[in-house]
């Protein structure tokens, strides 16, 4: 698996800061600004306006809506997306902070792998730059980086917490900006012979620099070094040794491991890793390497299964495959709609639901009850209908089954179990039970 | 069995006081009490010869009837064993029921908050003796429910307000007019009381019987806080509602006796269609001003849209409600926690609570109020924080796709609960004081959200100027 298979998640983000608030002198203040998103790489530019509601990006629209970007208190805020890949947003955002007026611009694309794609990347970087620069050729800024959005969450650097020009620098990254205030704080002779691939002044007084030509490799070994010789320059007290090795560690979070998922789990797993997120994956992949679900026991030979013993059997069967399937339907169709549809992929979803928001542990007996005898029904329908089986009802549920070949199923059963603990879900899932009667019901038909 | 009678009395006390939907539907109703004509009085009617409670209902009936419970207490004072035994069983369950009362009404316990304002003024109907029997059922009454709500971390003064309603509810009662006075206030009670899910409000303002209190105020606020939030659910649903002329309508009132097939009359949810439906009657055909906040009357919805605006507002309450109660349990550990603002020294969490604003006429209110009461005094700003509690499903949502969610979500809440705000709840150590809100704090279900959008979600937070915390219900 590539770096960029394993890594769908993550952003490439960009934040200027200035202490010019544009805002402050309304539209007309804004419109150098917008000028400058205007005249973005196509490849880059936002495209619509997110304001009550989305809208296709044009000044006059924006003009005429301006004022739903007042957000009560101080702040005003505008949200640009970028509704093609790479998606993204980017946010203006004008306020009063504690150390004063504050004008922000925040950049989002996603995924980083836009700006790794071989043969883009230096271009890409580029642009990147030029935005910069422009917006400094009309807000002074006081602050600003670009790096890998997961990467710099990871870090010790409180982000949108502290942006005030009396921050510490707690780390640097692809992209470092720093204002007149930090310059002389640090001393400027100091920052300028920081190690670095570009150092450039901004007007404003402000320094744009570099660690590495492009954020393309911002984890690989050199640019980890290259992050970690910079800000021990501009910080003497701390030691490279224990500086890279937090790095490196944070590394390994964006290097791939092998997935190797029971099959018949597999996306319900994948699903529950892509929600624990980036940080935790190589954690949650090495855990749920090892798990297999317990062997698929709801069934008996359906020469020992009992015949009906229901008054009505076509009732019976009529109501497992309307009313209680529909039951299922109506409680499971907003979070999981694929339930309405009754392709396979709703089986994995459907588990992947029960077992995260844990319907096998925090439910009564009544709705334990109840939802069994809905997932039973819509999991028996199942069977019946993409696997030619036939419906034996009985006045005992758990013995009623669906009959496919020499099996007999149990899907009331299976339901049961699949409800009784908080793991339940998955180790007794829907998939696993239907993909091994799939399975021999193949192997009888051939 | 005698050891399930005390249990009759604190359901039918529960029942009765809270409103109906908190209740267990075995409990003896206040319908059935008034129709209560008592017979001429006999231990056996009640005990057996020790003084055991017998029959499942005496001790709800004995309260009742005033001369049979004076009698019994005077006969205990006077030192009868059989009297004494009885007595004391009456004094355990009126204890419990304190507790239970104190939990459910207060919010711990119960999940249906519009009927959970405690209607006081029913009380004088379950136990309407005004003598010493009768004031010594309820002062203990008053100190269970004012014990337990100690335990729960509910503030002084409306434990005081509590224990005076309670006992000087009584004497009121007797310089307020009499037998006359008692009869009207019956009849009121039963005219508002009856319609089976009736929001508990028009119960609770009513005001004959009980003083003013902070416990009042709190469940009346309470109460006032989720219909206003139900009122705007209702106007933003986008359910079904009746297209016909405003004269055609009529021909479709729900009858309370009548509901839809599968729907049993004692739905809770379908009396309260009934009222609701009434209601937009009302104010389509100019019987009844419009809501606050509405320009154009709106046809009421059809029943199965409203049952599931009920549904998804009562899971919204009790998100709600959870919430509360882990910031009261982060506030009794006293070492910050995951929703309760950084570094308060004495944090007093209020749930619902009113506000008003300088601009504005409408009062807003605002999840979860909390101030360090260690800044409350003079001289000093208070720091105070305002909540607003969501549930969105964010499954499957893109960064983007999150942050729109969010971003009217936070300008609602820096416009409803920020700014300068006079707290509206008497008791409230803010009561009255116009205070500028510190932040205001945003929480949502944390439940299916991807790490990286939590992320994103979060310093899209910290732009706007608010706080955002996640809870997993």
């Amino acid at each position: 698996m590539s770096p960029d298979e394993w890594n769908k998640s993550d952003e490439f983000m960009l934040d200027l800061y200035s202490p010019l608030n544009p805002f402050d002198r309304g539209f007309e203040g804004l419109e150098p600004v917008l000028e400058v998103i205007e005249s973005l790489e196509p490849e880059l530019r936002p495209d619509k306006l997110s304001l009550k509601r989305d809208l296709k990006y044009s000044r006059q629209m924006l003009r005429k809506r301006f004022h739903e970007t007042v957000f009560g208190g101080s702040v005003r805020s505008l949200m640009l997306v970028r509704s093609k890949p790479p998606e993204g947003r980017l946010t203006l955002t004008g306020a009063v902070r504690d150390h004063g007026p504050e004008f922000s611009v925040s950049l989002h694309l996603r995924p980083f792998a836009f700006f790794r794609e071989p043969g883009q990347a230096e271009k890409r970087a580029e642009h990147l730059l030029t935005l910069v620069r422009a917006m400094a050729a009309h807000l002074p800024l006081s602050l600003g980086r670009g790096h890998s959005f997961v990467d710099l969450c990871m870090g010790p650097d409180p982000h949108v917490k502290d942006t005030s020009p009396d921050r510490p620098i707690y780390e640097v990254f692809w992209l470092n900006i720093f204002g007149p205030h930090m310059v002389e704080r640090i001393g400027r002779q100091r920052l300028l012979s920081t190690p670095c691939a570009l150092m450039e002044e901004l007007p404003g007084g402000a320094f744009l620099w570099l660690t590495r030509p492009t954020p393309a490799d911002f984890d690989s070994e050199e640019a980890r070094l290259a992050q970690a010789r910079a800000l021990v320059h501009l910080r003497p007290e701390l030691s490279l040794e224990s500086t890279l090795a937090t790095l490196r560690q944070r590394s390994l979070v964006f290097t791939p491991i092998p997935i190797q998922f029971h099959p018949d789990v597999a996306e319900i797993l994948s699903r529950e890793v892509d929600i624990r997120g980036l940080k935790h994956k190589r954690q949650n992949v090495e855990l749920f390497n090892h798990y297999r679900p317990p062997p698929v026991s709801e069934w008996i030979p359906a020469s020992e299964c009992p015949p009906p013993d229901v008054d009505n059997v076509s009732v019976r069967i009529a109501t497992y495959t309307n009313r209680s399937a529909e039951e299922l339907i109506a409680l499971f169709h907003t979070p999981v709609p694929a339930v309405m549809d009754g392709t396979l992929e709703a089986l994995p979803r459907l588990d992947w639901h029960l077992w995260h928001n844990r319907w096998g542990k925090d439910i009564t007996q009544d709705q334990r009850v109840t939802l069994m005898t809905a997932l039973g029904a819509w999991l028996g329908r199942y069977l019946v209908n993409l696997l030619g089986g036939r419906w034996v009802p009985r006045k005992n549920i758990f013995e009623s089954a669906v009959i496919i070949g020499d099996r007999a199923w149990l899907p009331f059963l299976r339901a049961y179990r699949g409800l009784s603990g908080l793991d339940a879900p998955l180790d007794y899932s829907c998939t696993q039970f239907f993909r091994e009667a799939q399975r021999l019901s193949r192997q009888h038909t051939h | 069995m005698p050891r399930h009678l005390p249990l009759a009395l604190l359901l039918a006390l529960s029942t009765v006081l809270l409103g109906s939907d908190c209740g267990a539907p075995e409990a003896v109703s206040l319908e059935e009490l008034r129709k209560d004509v008592a017979p001429p009085f006999d231990y056996s009617r009640y005990c057996d010869a020790e003084g055991r409670l017998v029959g499942d209902r005496s001790a709800v009936l004995l309260v009742h009837r005033s001369e049979h419970l004076e009698r019994v207490y005077a006969d205990a004072q006077a030192g009868d064993a059989r009297a004494v035994a009885l007595f004391s069983q009456l004094e355990n369950a009126v204890r419990l029921s304190g507790a239970g009362l104190a939990n459910e009404a207060l919010g711990f316990k119960c999940a249906t908050a519009p009927a959970c304002a405690l209607q006081w003024h029913f009380l004088d109907e379950m136990i309407p003796s005004r003598q010493a029997g009768g004031v010594r059922l309820r002062e203990l009454l008053a100190d269970s429910f004012a014990r337990q709500a100690k335990l729960k971390g509910v503030s002084n003064a409306v434990l005081n307000a509590a224990l005076s309603v309670l006992v000087a509810g009584t004497a009121l009662k007797v310089g307020a007019g009499g037998a006359a006075g008692a009869e009207a206030a019956t009849a009121e009670a039963r005219a508002s009381s009856m319609e089976a899910g009736q929001l508990a409000r028009e119960a609770a303002l009513e005001q004959r019987w009980v003083p003013s209190l902070e416990v009042r105020a709190t469940a009346e606020e309470a109460t006032a806080a989720t219909e206003a939030q139900l009122a705007e659910a209702e106007a933003l649903d986008r359910g079904p509602r009746y297209s016909v002329s405003v004269e055609e309508l009529e021909r479709y009132r729900p009858v309370y006796s009548r509901p839809p097939s599968g729907v049993p009359t004692d739905h809770p949810r379908w009396g309260k269609y009934v009222a609701y439906w009434a209601r937009r009657y009302d104010e389509l055909t100019g019987k009844r001003p419009l809501p606050p906040g509405e320009t154009e009357a709106k046809f009421p919805l059809m029943w199965t849209g409203y049952d599931a605006l009920l549904g998804r507002f009562q899971r919204s309450l009790e998100f709600q409600r959870g919430v509360t109660q882990e910031m009261l349990q982060e506030a009794r550990a006293a070492g910050g926690g995951q929703l309760l603002p950084q570094g308060m020294k004495r944090p007093l969490v209020a749930d619902n609570l009113g506000l008003a604003h300088e601009d504005s006429a409408t009062i807003t209110y605002s999840d979860q109020f909390v101030v360090d009461e260690a800044t409350v005094g003079p001289g000093k700003r208070p720091n105070a924080h305002s909540y607003s509690d969501k549930q969105h499903d964010f499954s499957g949502k893109s960064p983007e796709d999150a942050v729109k969610q969010f971003r009217p979500d936070a300008k609602e809440a820096i416009t409803k609960y920020g700014g300068a705000v006079e707290v509206r709840r008497r008791g409230h150590p803010l009561f009255g004081q116009k205070v500028v809100v510190t932040r205001v704090h945003i929480v949502y279900d944390g439940e299916n959200l991807s790490a990286e959008v939590r992320e994103a979600l979060l310093i899209e937070a910290r732009a706007q100027g608010v706080e955002l915390h996640f809870h997993v219900p």
